[in-house]
């Protein structure tokens, strides 16, 4: 090809074309569609923000540099043993209805529950009374099957109160008295045993729905609610993204009056923290030009001093107080 | 070669860092709280105390912030120490008290009396930032304590939003106490009542003027409904306009030159213009329905008006320099007394709907029409506040006409009292 243009150009045939017009031409066709694209993405890319994710966060949860896939408003993750001891109390009213899941009561519950599990009913039902040793083993003992309630009567203190009156009854005798204590007590147990079955046969049929709602949501299938994470994260750190738990944060701790709500108001600014999580200051990149609006974002952002979590580095957050979204009518 | 690839290598570069800088904004939209926590402690006695002063300030401090809607008020039991310490200077402020009970904004002050004078100091204080945003000391007879709390909180708002607030300025009003409906004026909550009239007849329409030391209102004294110009700071008085026939709801133009009105001279209701001293510079509209009710812009090249050019009774909008006018409203079967916004952003009037009157706003381009008070009674004749954050008209709810004030947005409406008569007519000044 050299050759054959250095022949023609010998030979008095004048070339089109430069040698090396093609890269030249290749590098400035690709330094245009550069400048375009970079003159498109930075000068005109802010004037329509975009419409963003609107994300609930729960601040309980750190944020993170480099947030896993899941849910920003997930609970955090607890210990297995933690809830343990705490759950104990608790156990004694609800027991009965979690069992048909065994999952959560169980673990309170260390000692007792192995032996409902594996001995019969009548043996556990006495150390479980002990155990407590309360007035409010009531529900304790309507957790075991129904023909188990009767021997524990007297452990019935809520029903007592409202029998009191009736010894105000001078014709009574003890034991008539004694049967009438007797009846509504029972009467009372049956009742509370009956609301306690309803109620644990509407809880288990809310938690079959909110199964069902779950593993059908399609928003859901690809994130977890169980996993504390970013929505769009992709790293491998339990928690939240900084940029979320700042939003939520400020959102919360912003005020603005009713009465001041206008549209055309937006403020820019930039919020710098250094590595350890503090605050080294902010500049107000664009005011709104309203006094109060700018005095109300200035007044939120000081109010975040601290992060909760220091960040890996020095960082500084672009922040966009914007509520036209919200007048949008 | 090199230097293109490296400075196709620092394009792709700054490419990148301006994405990751776009992707790096936290946008805001939704206001978690929407009022400002202010503490407002007892004001200190230097020297003897006065139960009926603490009392008076207290009462109109809370007020006129309640009314702006923009503070809650920190519970006062929660106070710490310092709220009883005559404390007026950043210095001495113990702020992180204040912090911690909430407030975003301490408002402290003391009071002296002398000699049958009162002397206030007030400061308002900004808690995040621990400094003095506004303070100031007055001093006047104890009569005069309601007028500077109301001028303070004038002030406190002026340094707040930018806009100066308009409790320390009088309404006037027709009320007919003396059994005459005549023009009284009073301070806007109803208080330091005073008779500006004595026509024993029919008394109409009052109208500020700009710089608020004049009034101008329809009498019929002569059994004429009459155009008349008063001083309110001496019983100066003069009619200014009695043509044949109407000669009503006069309104000053936002330079006080000159006044709009509805004029009947020649058998029909249209609107002119007219000089101070009741001449006729321009007639401004000439159709065959009735032409009423004229209010200016606040830029003044523009009058919002009624007219029933069109069969029944709607606003219209006539452009002082082209003499085009066009139609506002379409709703509604009967619409009067617009009132254009201080800043050119609403126009208010009132609808006959349901057999009640209501008010209601619009944008002047006829967009965003939003009907502002509902219920029994009518709502009519609607004022703005000159800083445009409230609106004052009368209502006769409780069967009697009396004088309501609510915010521009239609909430926190309240009777003004304790007003005498029946009361009609509201129009608030300029300070």
């Amino acid at each position: 090809m050299k050759r054959s243009m250095a022949q023609r150009h010998r030979s008095g045939i004048t070339s089109d074309r430069e040698p090396g017009f093609g890269r030249m031409l290749a590098l400035s066709v690709l330094l245009h569609v550069l400048t375009v694209v970079f003159v498109s993405g930075v000068m005109f890319t802010r004037a329509p923000v975009p419409e963003r994710l609107s994300y609930k966060v729960n601040l309980v949860n750190r944020p993170v540099e480099q947030p896993r896939r899941g849910h920003s408003a997930a609970a955090p993750e607890k210990k297995v043993s933690a809830p343990a001891p705490r759950q104990a109390p608790a156990a004694a009213k609800p027991a009965s209805k979690p069992a048909p899941k065994p999952a959560p009561k169980p673990a309170p519950k260390p000692e007792a529950v192995p032996k409902p599990a594996t001995v019969p009913k009548p043996a556990p039902k006495p150390e479980a009374v002990k155990k407590v040793e309360v007035p409010a083993p009531a529900p304790a003992k309507i957790k075991t099957p129904e023909q188990n309630v009767t021997p524990t009567p007297k452990a019935e203190v809520p029903p007592a109160p409202k029998v009191a009156p009736q010894p105000l009854q001078p014709m009574l005798s003890a034991a008539e008295i004694e049967r009438i204590y007797q009846q509504d007590t029972h009467a009372r147990i049956d009742e509370i045993r009956r609301e306690n079955e309803a109620s644990a046969r509407i809880e288990q049929l809310k938690r079959q729905l909110a199964a069902q709602a779950t593993a059908q949501s399609p928003t859901t299938t690809t994130v977890s609610t169980e996993t504390v994470g970013s929505a769009s994260g992709t790293g491998t750190q339990a928690g939240i993204a900084f940029e979320e738990w700042i939003m939520e944060y400020l959102a919360q701790h912003w005020t603005l009056p009713l009465t001041h709500r206008k549209k055309g108001l937006r403020s820019t600014v930039v919020l710098r923290f250094d590595a350890q999580g503090n605050r080294t200051g902010y500049t107000m990149l664009i005011a709104s030009g309203d006094s109060l609006f700018d005095q109300s974002v200035e007044q939120c952002v000081l109010s975040l001093q601290t992060l909760p979590a220091p960040p890996s580095k020095s960082r500084s957050f672009t922040i966009i107080f914007d509520p036209n979204e919200m007048l949008k009518k | 070669m090199r230097y293109t690839i490296c400075l196709l290598l620092c394009l792709v570069c700054l490419l990148c860092s301006a994405g990751s800088l776009l992707a790096a904004d936290i946008v805001i939209t939704t206001p978690g709280r929407s009022a400002i926590p202010i503490a407002q402690p007892t004001f200190i006695a230097i020297g003897a105390a006065d139960a009926q002063v603490e009392r008076t300030i207290d009462e109109v401090l809370t007020q006129d912030l309640e009314l702006t809607g923009m503070f809650e008020f920190v519970e006062r039991n929660a106070f710490l120490d310092d709220a009883s310490r005559l404390a007026l200077t950043t210095i001495e402020v113990n702020f992180p008290q204040w912090k911690l009970l909430g407030a975003d904004l301490l408002l402290k002050g003391a009071y002296t009396l002398k000699d049958g004078q009162v002397e206030l100091k007030l400061r308002l204080f900004d808690v995040n930032r621990r400094r003095l945003l506004t303070g100031h000391n007055y001093k006047g007879s104890r009569d005069d304590v309601r007028r500077m709390v109301h001028r303070f909180v004038d002030q406190m708002l002026e340094t707040l939003t930018g806009t100066r607030g308009a409790f320390d300025a009088n309404i006037a009003f027709i009320s007919d106490a003396s059994g005459h409906k005549e023009l009284y004026l009073a301070e806007f909550d109803g208080h330091n009542i005073r008779r500006l009239t004595d026509h024993r007849n029919l008394v109409l329409n009052p109208d500020f003027s700009p710089q608020g030391r004049e009034i101008i209102f329809t009498s019929y004294r002569k059994d004429n409904p009459d155009l008349y110009r008063r001083s309110i700071f001496n019983a100066t008085e003069a009619r200014i306009s009695a043509r044949e026939g109407l000669n009503i709801a006069g309104r000053y133009s936002p330079d006080g030159r000159e006044v709009a009105v509805t004029l009947s001279q020649d058998g029909n209701s249209e609107l002119y213009l007219l000089g101070v001293d009741g001449k006729i510079h321009k007639r401004l509209t000439n159709a065959w329905g009735i032409d009423v009710d004229p209010s200016w812009s606040p830029l003044g090249d523009k009058i919002a008006f009624i007219s029933n050019r069109h069969g029944n009774p709607h606003v219209f909008i006539i452009d002082l320099l082209t003499g085009v006018v066009e139609r506002l409203t379409r709703a509604g079967k009967y619409n009067a007394t617009p009132a254009w916004s201080p800043d050119g952003e609403w126009i208010l009037f009132t609808r006959l709907e349901q057999g009640g009157f209501d008010i209601y706003r619009i944008r002047p381009d006829g967009s965003a029409e939003e009907q502002l008070t509902a219920g029994a009674g009518n709502k009519e004749h609607p004022r703005w506040s000159p800083d445009g954050r409230f609106v004052i008209y009368s209502d006769d709810v409780l069967g009697e006409k009396r004088l309501y004030i609510m915010r521009a947005d239609g909430t926190g409406a309240r009777e003004i009292s304790p007003l005498p008569g029946r009361c009609s007519h509201p129009a608030w000044a300029v300070r």
